[in-house]
């Protein structure tokens, strides 16, 4: 712990110097427990090229993902999952052969049974089911691919998002999106990996993007939705780039001596969040201005600019998202 | 921005002149200790450069309370 003794000037003060060595053993303390795993996070977060993306086997062919994650949607018996024999039930109490050891929630004792009001179809060469309530999607039958096999045990809404995110209903596991970053990695250095905009909260929360007990690096990094996807990407008055830049560094430089000290893996997280938010500063304003695509584009998606809530929001959000892509 | 400002001139005011006393009370302003020997020469090379690279002293110290402000230690509880 040779810093103790390096602490400059202030003599007179031993309150202040005893507090002070007593939080310096602590740290101490913890960076020796730390087993150095956190030099190689910081060394793998700040590498120049991101080797994680390249070559895993299979190599993937896919490049982006924009994952729709739309809650409060109707039952999949009324969309995508036609259930015939439901008729047979209809009005009547479920059997208890079905109901036997399973929980529900918000559903009373000796509730009766509901077959969907809506007729369904088969649509495209493959002959997918889709209900009448969405036309337009049937009509994109052949371009898609329809998981009718999920199944969970989770009854409630929180559960059951931290579920369909992290595979477990608990809090503390990463998410679909953070292994995708944390497998693959990322093809641009000036975008997050993770982006994710919401137009309301949902009942997982900023769980359903975490990281779990990866790197924080891999959590999804939430924008606004509005006018200004990410606020302060200007610099403010009297500051330019190069200036901006030697702040950066100096951050950087010193959080790095004390990441060799306290050996923080949230440390190493905000230095690449910090280049991060440099790199953005020079994509980010002209990224961010759907306002650019023709006016029957915005027309077609029913956005809406400036657009913070509601389906306007979400439209604005699905063309920010395929800008981002592009 | 402003916090920024208000540093620099609350350290640029101090009626002790020597940058190295304007350092380490900045530093202490906003990590609550005193830095380390490794650190105020981090610091010393960054008011350097800072200085070479503003038009006037005020814009210097500035750039160096942005730093200060935004350090892990200083945003972040331990």
């Amino acid at each position: 712990m040779d810093f103790i003794g390096a602490c400059p000037v202030e003599s007179g003060r031993d309150h202040y110097q005893e507090l002070m060595s007593m939080d310096l053993q602590r740290r101490a303390f913890l960076r020796a427990g730390a087993a150095g795993l956190g030099s190689i996070a910081l060394q793998s977060l700040l590498a120049a090229d991101d080797s994680k993306a390249g070559k895993p086997s299979p190599v993937p062919s896919a490049k982006h993902i924009i994952f729709l994650h739309m809650l409060g949607g109707p039952s999949q018996v009324d969309l995508l999952d036609p259930k015939p024999m439901l008729a047979n039930f209809e009005g009547q109490h479920m059997p208890e052969s079905i109901l036997k050891g399973k929980q529900f929630a918000f559903v009373p004792k000796g509730a009766g049974a509901q077959a969907s009001p809506y007729k369904f179809a088969q649509h495209g060469d493959s002959g997918a089911w889709f209900s009448e309530l969405t036309p337009h999607l049937a009509g994109c039958a052949d371009d898609m691919t329809i998981i009718r096999s999920m199944q969970t045990d989770e009854f409630n809404h929180g559960a059951g998002e931290l579920f369909l995110h992290s595979g477990f209903g608990r809090l503390g596991r990463p998410t679909f999106g953070s292994w995708v970053s944390y497998g693959l990695g990322s093809l641009s250095d000036s975008l997050p990996t993770l982006v994710v905009m919401a137009t309301g909260p949902n009942t997982a929360g900023n769980s359903a993007w975490g990281n779990g007990f990866q790197s924080s690096i891999h959590q999804g990094v939430k924008f606004r939705t509005g006018e200004e996807p990410v606020h302060f990407l200007a610099n403010s008055v009297g500051v330019n780039r190069d200036r901006q830049r030697e702040v950066i560094d100096g951050v950087s430089a010193l959080n790095r001596l004390a990441y060799e000290r306290y050996d923080g893996p949230g440390i190493a997280t905000r230095i690449a969040q910090y280049e991060m938010a440099f790199r953005m500063q020079a994509s980010g304003p002209e990224l961010m201005q759907i306002g650019s695509k023709p006016k029957h584009v915005l027309k077609v998606y029913g956005a809406k600019l400036g657009a913070a809530t509601g389906a306007a929001a979400c439209s604005s959000m699905c063309l920010l998202a395929g800008r981002m892509v592009e | 921005m402003e916090v920024a400002e208000a540093l620099a001139r609350l350290v640029i005011d101090l009626p002790t002149a020597t940058d190295r006393d304007r350092l380490v009370s900045a530093f202490r302003r906003t990590v609550t200790r005193a830095p380390s020997a490794v650190e105020l020469q981090e610091l010393t090379r960054l008011l350097k450069e800072f200085r070479a690279s503003s038009e006037k002293e005020p814009q210097a110290w500035t750039s160096l309370a942005r730093v200060l402000l935004n350090l892990d230690e200083t945003t972040t509880k331990s």
